[in-house]
C-alpha cells in the first residue's frame, strides 16, 4: 500500500472524509495522469481545434450531357492561415482594388484589417458551424473537422 | 513540413481509374540549386520593393508547409480529378 493510498484510509478512518470521498480519491489514483490536450479534448463542451476545412458537394440533377457530379474538398487550416500571413504583403494598391470588388458584391471587407490573430478567432468559432443546403438536385457541406 | 508526396488520379477513357505518386522531394532537391542561385536577387529585388524579405520568405514556407493534407476529388459520369498533397 503506497503513502497516498494510507492517507486516505487514514482520513476515512478519522471521519474526515465520507467513504463516497474515498472512493473518489482512490478511483483518482488508479486513473493515470492526463496530459493537458487530452484533458481539453475529453472535457465536454471543448472541442479540440479543427485541422480541416471540407466542402462537399454533390450534383444529383439529371442533365444532358452532366451526369452525377461529386466535389469533395480539403483544404488545411494551416494552409488559411498561411494564406492570411502572405495577403499582408499585397501592396496597398492591389488591396484597395480587391476591397472594392469585394464591396461591389455586398462584402464589406477591408483585408488590410485581416489580421492572422483575427483569422485564429474566426477558426476558433467556425469549428461550430456547419453549412448545410440540401435540396432536390444538390446537396451541399461546409464544415470543420 | 513541406510537402514530400503528390498523388494525382484521373479517369481514362477505358473508365480505369489511374494515380500517379509523385515524390515531390525530389523536385524540391532537384530545384535547391536554382532556388540559391536565385535567392540573393530576389532578397535584392525584394529590398528594392521595400518588403521584408525574411517575413515574405518565412510566409512562402508557410504556405508551403500548409499544403500538406490538402485534398481535392471532383468526379461525375465523364471525368474524375484528385489531387492529395501529402
Amino acid at each position: 500500500m503506497n503513502e497516498e493510498r494510507r492517507q486516505i484510509l487514514e482520513m476515512l478512518s478519522s471521519g474526515k472524509i465520507t467513504t463516497d470521498e474515498a472512493e473518489r480519491l482512490l478511483a483518482a489514483l488508479d486513473t493515470p495522469p492526463a496530459t493537458a490536450s487530452s484533458a481539453a479534448s475529453s472535457e465536454p463542451g471543448l472541442k479540440p481545434n479543427p485541422k480541416y476545412l471540407r466542402v462537399l458537394v454533390e450534383d444529383r440533377s439529371q442533365r444532358p450531357g452532366k451526369g452525377h457530379t461529386q466535389v469533395n474538398v480539403r483544404v488545411p487550416m494551416q494552409l488559411l492561415r498561411a494564406g492570411v500571413r502572405l495577403a499582408s504583403f499585397i501592396p496597398a494598391q492591389a488591396q484597395n482594388r480587391v476591397n472594392d470588388a469585394l464591396r461591389e458584391q455586398g462584402i464589406q471587407l477591408d483585408l488590410s484589417q485581416l489580421k492572422p490573430e483575427n483569422l485564429e478567432e474566426l477558426v476558433n468559432q467556425i469549428s461550430e458551424l456547419t453549412v448545410d443546403v440540401d435540396d432536390d438536385d444538390t446537396k451541399v457541406r461546409v464544415f470543420c473537422e | 513540413m513541406i510537402p514530400l508526396l503528390v498523388i494525382l488520379g484521373f479517369r481514362k477513357h477505358n473508365g480505369r481509374i489511374v494515380r500517379f505518386w509523385i515524390p515531390v522531394f525530389l523536385v524540391w532537391l532537384l530545384l535547391l540549386p536554382l532556388v540559391l542561385v536565385l535567392l540573393p536577387f530576389a532578397f535584392i529585388a525584394l529590398v528594392v520593393m521595400k518588403l521584408n524579405p525574411f517575413r515574405l520568405f518565412k510566409a512562402g514556407w508557410q504556405v508551403l508547409s500548409g499544403l500538406r493534407g490538402t485534398r481535392v476529388e471532383v468526379e461525375d459520369d465523364n471525368a474524375f480529378v484528385l489531387i492529395r498533397i501529402l
